[in-house]
């Protein structure tokens, strides 16, 4: 046990266990979570240390009014609080109390911490690389996002990719807080000048990762017997990233952090598009960075879920117009989870076909719902959020 | 734009829409009260000639990718074809476990049951196939399940011990065409056999509980080999249900015939466009069945068609899900979601306002069927009469 998790375990005892376990298990990652996930998970500890605010002891009461089924330890979640929760969870449901265990643990949440990064706003960019298309050679792009922000219809410029790649690391080099910065790529990343501060991902460079992976959950079904889905999960839970062959990534954090998006992120190991969504939902909601550039790429045709599991190699041919539909999709959530974030009412947000020369831009002087026809370049929309 | 704001107009739309749903499409509301309600018995007259045909989508869909004004693009033939013709429910809330298999035997015993969705179990309480053959003195031949193949083996069936052996008659369609290992035993039929995207692990499970391939064959009056050639023209596992079910229909005209849809479970890839194909395809699909039951002199003017999703899927505003991609919240709109019936004792043109529970389905068979659903817990909706 870490020398982090030992100063806390005492409060832990005097909790609830259904909220001990669900602490614990947070203090069994805190070597490698993002410097922003720690604290808050600090500062939540914090708070449930006597004495207690009013709504942290409504949380302590919601906890405790939850009932344990007969059969589960009540201290076990100290040893494997994973195990325990998963447990504890399927018991609230097949006893009709989920609900009541989501409202205490809504309880807790950390109070939205803004700090001296937040003081810039944040950037989120949305890449659609341009083999994302329909087959009509026009299309109405953004249409969840319209209603948020100003639709540039002819965005023009050869030279987008680099001075997207410009602004990046420009961002990059204004602030030095570890993990502030995030380019994630469904396909391969560009070349971007290497920076302490700048945290990269790619679905390419984890195909080794993703593949193994695969095979990893054939060998277990086709001999797990009795085990089941959960004995799967709970199998999944338990790979470190060198099982995982993420052995040569050398930051531990981004190395759990890949590890947990392939291992918990559903899809991720199949597709890029869903890869690319679930890891900026991710890196939203736990590093909480200044800047993501988040590109869609296309994904792999549907193939039987099987046939994946048994081949793990043999990657299906790709599928431009339903990759397109995905990252629409996946441009909207990211919006979504921005919004979640401290001072998400100064944040800006730009998606932008490479293809289709279209973009929208939320936030700053970017007019709600409204349409510029007149033609633009990239770089000087980005420039308006620099 | 703020979160608050954002949210708050997306919510507001929501509760538009939910309440405004189909407005303009249908002709008439019937509200929360309707007196004058025919009791069971005289629901039941003539119930010997009725007969039942329920599809449901396992899987889940929400109401903006199927009837909200945003989804109806995804169902035209539901919308143009069906719903004139029948009843519409805007709320049918799932107050039990949202997991396909447990859902859908809930569905199909009027009982929240509350074992593992994951595990190889039958339903504790009695299904509409065993009230309905013991009430009716039917034989097996006369109640059919066609289902996707993982984990609904047990469906027809429940463990109350004196129903035992009045189940239906279960026919996996996939199973027929894959080895054990889950992997197609005829050249070009991967496509067909994808499967549950929750539990890859679940495959294989024990192939007591349900029909043998060389029963089927005789009773179907299709061989294998026929059945694998047909196979490969469809596109889908839920047009191979479908063909199975129009084999089942024409060979053996059972008076209950369920067929549970699962394609649209895609969705816990995280790819919204193979979701979205899966929900398209399924409106084909119960389009082509109503045409088929009209067609057919055996079920024409005699026959109660139901469409209902097991539940909805979680919504984009809930920070603890992922938006479509699962059903894990346990929030409202992963609670709710719609039913469509029609047939000669539905009104027509109707939409429904008020809340059902969807565990009312099988009392409300029960009294299309002339049967008695002791154990069931849910009520007959007096709105399903003409």
């Amino acid at each position: 046990m870490s020398e982090f998790s030992a100063r806390w375990l005492p409060l832990l005892q005097t909790l609830p266990a259904p909220l001990a376990a669900l602490l614990m298990q947070g203090l069994q990652r805190s070597d490698v979570m993002f410097p922003r996930e720690k604290r808050e998970l600090e500062s939540t500890l914090e708070s449930l240390r006597p004495p207690r605010s009013p709504e942290m002891e409504r949380a302590v009461a919601a906890f405790k009014n939850l009932s344990i089924p007969t059969g589960m330890s009540a201290s076990a979640w100290q040893t494997e609080p994973a195990a325990w929760v998963e447990k504890f969870t399927a018991a609230m449901w097949s006893t009709g109390q989920i609900e009541a265990y989501r409202d205490a643990a809504k309880l807790t949440l950390p109070r939205q911490m803004s700090s001296t990064l937040d003081a810039a706003p944040r950037a989120v960019v949305i890449v659609f690389e341009k083999r994302l298309m329909r087959e009509a050679p026009s299309a109405t792009l953004f249409r969840r996002l319209q209603p948020a922000g100003t639709l540039f219809t002819a965005v023009r410029g050869e030279k987008s990719r680099e001075s997207l790649a410009e602004w990046f690391q420009q961002r990059a080099r204004r602030s030095q807080e570890r993990y502030a910065h995030w380019y994630i790529s469904g396909n391969s990343l560009p070349i971007l000048a290497p920076t302490e501060n700048l945290a990269s991902l790619s679905y390419a460079e984890l195909q080794p990762a993703r593949q193994r992976l695969l095979q990893m959950m054939n060998a277990a079904r086709n001999t797990m017997g009795t085990g089941g889905p959960e004995g799967l999960r709970h199998a999944m839970q338990t790979l470190t990233p060198d099982e995982m062959g993420l052995a040569s990534a050398t930051d531990p954090v981004l190395r759990a952090f890949a590890t947990d998006i392939l291992v918990g992120g559903s899809g991720t190991q199949l597709y890029s598009t869903t890869f690319v969504q679930w890891t900026a939902r991710e890196i939203l909601r736990r590093a909480q960075p200044r800047t993501l550039v988040a590109e869609f790429t296309a994904r792999n045709q549907s193939a039987s879920m099987d046939l994946r599991l048994a081949q793990p190699t043999k990657e299906p041919p790709l599928d431009f117009e339903g990759s397109l539909v995905d990252a629409e999709m996946g441009a909207y959530l990211t919006y979504l989870n921005l919004l979640r974030l401290p001072c998400s009412e100064r944040s800006h947000f730009v998606a932008w076909h490479e293809g289709y020369g279209q973009a929208i831009w939320i936030g700053g002087s970017a007019s709600r719902g409204t349409q510029s026809v007149e033609p633009i370049q990239l770089s000087a929309l980005l420039k308006q959020i620099a | 734009m703020s979160e608050h704001s954002f949210w708050s107009e997306v919510a507001a739309k929501q509760g538009r829409t939910r309440r405004d749903f189909l407005r303009g499409v249908c002709g008439s509301a019937v509200g929360a009260g309707v007196s004058n309600m025919l009791t069971s018995r005289a629901w039941a007259l003539g119930a010997d000639r009725r007969k039942v045909v329920v599809v449901t989508f396992g899987g889940g869909a929400r109401d903006q990718e199927t009837f909200a004004p945003e989804g109806q693009e995804n169902i035209p033939r539901m919308l143009g074809e069906l719903l004139p013709q029948g009843t519409f429910f805007t709320q049918v809330v799932n107050r039990g476990i949202l997991g396909h298999y447990v859902a859908t035997a809930s569905l199909a015993t009027g009982v929240y049951e509350r074992f593992n969705n994951f595990a190889n179990v039958a339903p504790a309480n009695p299904t509409i196939f065993e009230y309905f053959r013991k009430a009716q003195t039917r034989p097996g031949a006369d109640a059919w399940v066609v289902a996707p193949s993982n984990g609904f083996n047990r469906i027809g069936q429940s463990s109350n011990a004196l129903y035992a052996g009045m189940g239906a008659t279960v026919v996996l369609p996939k199973r027929m065409l894959a080895r054990p290992d889950g992997l197609p035993a005829f050249q070009g039929l991967d496509h067909l056999l994808t499967d549950n995207y929750e539990s890859p692990i679940q495959a294989p499970v024990a192939l007591d509980q349900e029909l043998s391939a060389e029963r089927i064959e005789s009773m179907l009056k299709l061989s294998v080999q026929d059945f694998a050639a047909h196979a490969r023209t469809l596109s889908s596992p839920d047009e191979l249900s479908f063909y199975v079910a129009q084999r089942v229909m024409q060979e053996t005209a059972p008076s209950l015939l369920w067929i549970t849809l699962h394609d649209v479970d895609v969705a816990h890839t995280g790819a919204f466009s193979l979701y979205i194909d899966a929900i398209r395809r399924s409106d084909r699909i119960c389009a082509d069945l109503w045409k088929m039951i009209q067609s057919d002199p055996e079920y024409k003017d005699r026959t109660n068609l139901v469409i209902l999703p097991d539940f909805g899927r979680d919504s984009d505003q809930d920070a603890g899900g992922n938006g479509f991609q699962h059903h894990r919240t346990g929030d409202a709109l992963s609670r709710t979601t719609w039913m469509l019936a029609l047939g000669p004792d539905i009104k027509q043109n109707t939409v429904v306002d008020r809340a059902i529970e969807s565990i009312d389905l099988t009392p409300t068979l029960g009294s299309m069927l002339g049967c008695d659903t002791a154990s069931a817990r849910g009520r007959v909706i007096p709105e399903l009469r003409r």
